[in-house]
C-alpha cells in the first residue's frame, strides 16, 4: 500500500515532469539548430508533398510485406492494440480526464483484454524474430532491447492487474503503474520519441523532395 | 428547500422483495443446500451453513427463508436468550436463529440434519438436573 | 491464586452447557470458522482460564473503543464478564488516577498477560505529545510490553501509525510494529486488528481466537489475522459482478447508483483494501458502506489517509498532474531553449573551424 500511495503520488509526478521537460527539451533543440533557408524557387508545392509523405508512409509497403510479413502484421498489431488499449480502457480514459479535464467513451473490457494479449504477442513475436534473425540481430543494440522492455511490461502488468483474482491488485496496479513510469522517464532519451517525432521527420523527408519536385 | 419525503428512496430490500426472481447467491445456497441434503440421506453426514460467513446482503437471507418456506416443527429455546428454530418445507433441513438476551441475533444458521444438536438435552446438564431432582424430592422423614 | 477455568465458572454462574454451546456457535461465526468447528471450540474453551487484558490508549480517538462497546454476539459484557478479566481501560474503568495506574501494575505482576494497544505513539521531541500519568506514551507501552505474552494493534493507529502519522506527521507517530522493529519496544507475539474502527466482531473474534485456542491466528504479511482479512472488499463484494460487467455508477444519484451497479469510478478502494466488511458487515450485521451506495475508503490499509482523494477512482494520479504539468512544460521550455542554443552554437563553431579544401590538398 505505501508502495502504491508512492507510484500514485510522488512518482506519477516525478515521472510526468521528467517525460514532459524531456520531450520539449528535445523538440526546442532540434528546432533551434535550424537549417539553412532554400532560396531556390520550388517545383511543386512542399507543404502537400509533405503531408502525403507522413500518410504514404504510415501504410504497409507491398516490399516489406513480402519480405517479412511477420515484422509487418505484428508491428501493425502491437502499435494499434496499444494505443487503443492506452486510450479506451476505461480506468485510463479516468486517468486523462483527472488530468486533462475532460474525457470519452472507452471499449467494453473483454474487447481490452483482446487487445491486450494480442499486443502482447505481437511484441514477444518481434522479440523472438529480432533475436532468431541474424541480420535483425547484428542490427540490435542494447537500446533495442531495453525499449522493447519498458514498451512490454505496461501491457502485461496491466493485463495482470485486471485480472484481480489471479494476482493480488494492489501489488499488480502499484508495479503497473511502476512500470509506466518507467516508460515515461525512458520515452524523450530513447528511439521511443519517433511517436512523436516520426511525422515531423516524414514530414520534412517529404517537403524536401516534394519541393524539388520528386514524385512521391 | 422540500423535506425529507421528497427525496425518493428506494431500498434494496424493497426491490428483493418485489421481485421474487431467485438471486445467483440464494440460487447457490439451494443448490448447495440439496447436494447436502442427498449426502445426509445417504451417508448421514450433517451440514451447517453460517448465514454471516456470505457476502450477500440481508435482504437475500429474507429470500432465502421464503423460498425454503416453513415445515411441520417449531422450537423456540429461552438459553442465554431466544433461539427460534423451524424445519423448513424440505424435512431435514433446518433454519436456526440464535440471538442474545437483547433480541439481537448472534447467528444465523441453515442447517441439514434430522435434529439440530442444540435441541438434545446434554449430558453435563442431565447430570446437574439430575442431582437437583434429587435433593428437590421429598424425604421420608419430612412426609 | 489460580482462576478457575472458564466451564467451572460457568457452570458456578448456572449457565447450562446448552447456553455454552449457543455461545460457541456464536463465537465459531465471529471468528470465521465454519459452525462444524463449534464443539471443539467448547472442549478448548471450557479449559481455559480467564486471562488479564491490559488495554493501552495512545493518540486515537476512542472510535476503537466505541466499535468494541457496540459488538453484539457475543456482547462485550459476555467477553469481559466471562472471557476475559479487563484489568486496565482508562475510558471504561471505573478506577482513576493512581487507583487506575495501580490496577495496571497488578495485573502486570503476573505476566502472560494481553495487551491491547489503540493509538499510535509519539516519539518526536522525546514523546512530550501524549502522556499518561506523567509517562510518555512511549515508556508506558515499553513498560507493558516486557511481560506480555502477546500484543494486538487495534485499530489502523495502533497497526499502522493511521491519522497521526500521515503526511507530515507532526508528533512523529509510529505503529506498534514499527517500534518493535526499531527495538524501541519488546518483539512480542503481534496482532493488527486494522479499521478506523475495526469491525466490532473482529475484534472480538481476534480476542476469543487468542482465548480458545492460546495462539496468535494465521496472519498476512502486515500482521492481521487471514480469516478476516484476507480477502479483499472487492474479492467478497456483492457489487462485483456489475464491475465484471463493466456497469459503473458515474455520479452518487444517476440511475446506475440506483440500480446498485460498482463504484469503482466513484472512487471506491475495494480492490486494494483486505478487510471483511462484506460479510461480517456493520451495525450488527445490518450494513456494510457500499451497501449503503459509497465506495470503500481503504480504511483498514496503512497510510489511507495519504492515498488521495476517496473520491478518485484507484487508475487516477492523487496528486494534481494538471498543475503539475504547466511548471514541467516551462521547465521543459527553458532547458530546452539552453540545450537548442548551446547545439546551435556548437554547429556554428564547427561550420567555422572547418578548413577549406584547395587544389594544393588534391595535389599531394
Amino acid at each position: 500500500m505505501e508502495f502504491l500511495n508512492w507510484v500514485r503520488g510522488p512518482g506519477l509526478e516525478y515521472a510526468t515532469v521528467i517525460f514532459l521537460v524531456g520531450i520539449l527539451m528535445r523538440f526546442l533543440e532540434m528546432w533551434l539548430i535550424g537549417r539553412k533557408p532554400d532560396l531556390s524557387r520550388p517545383r511543386a508545392s512542399a507543404s502537400r508533398a509533405g503531408w502525403r509523405a507522413v500518410w504514404r508512409r504510415s501504410l504497409p509497403s507491398e516490399g516489406l510485406m513480402k519480405n517479412s510479413p511477420l515484422v509487418m502484421i505484428a508491428g501493425y498489431v502491437f502499435h494499434i492494440g496499444f494505443l487503443l488499449v492506452l486510450l479506451f480502457y476505461v480506468p485510463h480514459i479516468h486517468f486523462f480526464k483527472d488530468v486533462l479535464g475532460f474525457g470519452w467513451s472507452g471499449l467494453p473490457t473483454p474487447v481490452i483484454n483482446f487487445l491486450s494479449i494480442l499486443t502482447i504477442a505481437a511484441l514477444v513475436a518481434l522479440l523472438i524474430h529480432r533475436l532468431i534473425d541474424p541480420v535483425r540481430r547484428f542490427l540490435s543494440t542494447s537500446q533495442d532491447y531495453i525499449v522493447w522492455a519498458v514498451t512490454t511490461l505496461p501491457v502485461v502488468t496491466g493485463y495482470m492487474a485486471m485480472h484481480m483474482d489471479v494476482m493480488p491488485y494492489t501489488t499488480m496496479l502499484a508495479l503497473h503503474i511502476l512500470s509506466v513510469e518507467i516508460l515515461m522517464v525512458v520515452f524523450p532519451f530513447t528511439k521511443l520519441m519517433h511517436a512523436f517525432t516520426f511525422a515531423v521527420s516524414r514530414y520534412y523527408n517529404g517537403a524536401a523532395m516534394g519541393r524539388k519536385g520528386v514524385q512521391l | 428547500m422540500g423535506g425529507l419525503s421528497d427525496i425518493p428512496v428506494v431500498t434494496a430490500a424493497d426491490d428483493v422483495a418485489s421481485d421474487t426472481a431467485i438471486t445467483p447467491a440464494v440460487q447457490a445456497l439451494l443448490m448447495e443446500l440439496a447436494d447436502r441434503l442427498e449426502v445426509f440421506r445417504q451417508t448421514g453426514e450433517t451440514h451447517v451453513i453460517d448465514l454471516r460467513s456470505l457476502p450477500m446482503p440481508v435482504a437475500e437471507h429474507e429470500l432465502l427463508r421464503e423460498w425454503l418456506g416453513v415445515g411441520e416443527v417449531r422450537i423456540e429455546l429461552d438459553s442465554l436468550g431466544p433461539t427460534a428454530i423451524h424445519e423448513t418445507a424440505y424435512p431435514g433441513i433446518w433454519w436456526v436463529v440464535h440471538r442474545n438476551r437483547d433480541g439481537e441475533v448472534m447467528t444465523q444458521q441453515v442447517e441439514v440434519t434430522a435434529c439440530p444438536e442444540i435441541i438434545r438435552s446434554q449430558q453435563e446438564d442431565i447430570h446437574e438436573g439430575l442431582q437437583r431432582l434429587r435433593e428437590a424430592l421429598p424425604t421420608g422423614e419430612s412426609a | 491464586m489460580t482462576r478457575p477455568t472458564l466451564a467451572q465458572q460457568l457452570a458456578r454462574q448456572g449457565i447450562s452447557r446448552r447456553a455454552f454451546l449457543k455461545f460457541c456457535a456464536a463465537t465459531a461465526s465471529m471468528m470465521a470458522l465454519p459452525p462444524t468447528m463449534a464443539p471443539a471450540i467448547a472442549e478448548a474453551l471450557g479449559k481455559r482460564t480467564r486471562p488479564s487484558i491490559i488495554w493501552l490508549s495512545f493518540q486515537e480517538c476512542t472510535g476503537c473503543t466505541e466499535s468494541l462497546t457496540r459488538s453484539h454476539s457475543p456482547t462485550v459484557e459476555n467477553l469481559i464478564f466471562d472471557l476475559i478479566s479487563l484489568d486496565y481501560h482508562h475510558t471504561l474503568q471505573a478506577a482513576a488516577g493512581e487507583a487506575a495506574e495501580l490496577a495496571r501494575e497488578q495485573a502486570m505482576e503476573e505476566g502472560g498477560y494481553l495487551v491491547l494497544v489503540d493509538g499510535s505513539i509519539p516519539v518526536a521531541d522525546g514523546g512530550v505529545y501524549s502522556t499518561i500519568a506523567g509517562m510518555t506514551n512511549l515508556d508506558m507501552l515499553a513498560h507493558t510490553v516486557k511481560d506480555a505474552a502477546a500484543v494486538v494493534a487495534i485499530g489502523t493507529c495502533a497497526a499502522f501509525g493511521g491519522i497521526p502519522k500521515a503526511d507530515p506527521n507532526p508528533t512523529g507517530a509510529k505503529s506498534v510494529a514499527a517500534l518493535m522493529a526499531d527495538g524501541s519496544i519488546a518483539s512480542k507475539p503481534l496482532i493488527n486488528v486494522s479499521g478506523c474502527p475495526p469491525i466490532p466482531v473482529v475484534i472480538t473474534g481476534v480476542l476469543a481466537h487468542y482465548l480458545t485456542f492460546g495462539t496468535v491466528p494465521e496472519l498476512d504479511d502486515l500482521g492481521r489475522p487471514r480469516a478476516y482479512f484476507g480477502d479483499s472488499i472487492h474479492d467478497r463484494c456483492y457489487r462485483r459482478p456489475f464491475y465484471d460487467a463493466g456497469k459503473f455508477a458515474k455520479t452518487f444519484d444517476d440511475e446506475g447508483a440506483r440500480k446498485g451497479w460498482c463504484l469503482y469510478e466513484l472512487g471506491c478502494k475495494g480492490p486494494t483494501t483486505h478487510n471483511a466488511c462484506a460479510t461480517a458487515k456493520w451495525n450488527m450485521g445490518t450494513s456494510f458502506p457500499i451497501e449503503s451506495g459509497h465506495g470503500c475508503i481503504g480504511c483498514s490499509e496503512p497510510d489511507f489517509w495519504d492515498a488521495g482523494s476517496f473520491y478518485k477512482p484507484l487508475s487516477a494520479a492523487t496528486g494534481d498532474l494538471s498543475g503539475l504539468a504547466g511548471g514541467a512544460i516551462a521547465a521543459g521550455a527553458v532547458a530546452g531553449a539552453a540545450a537548442g542554443l548551446y547545439a546551435r552554437s556548437q554547429k556554428h563553431k564547427a561550420a567555422a573551424s572547418r578548413e577549406k579544401m584547395t587544389v594544393d590538398d588534391l595535389k599531394d
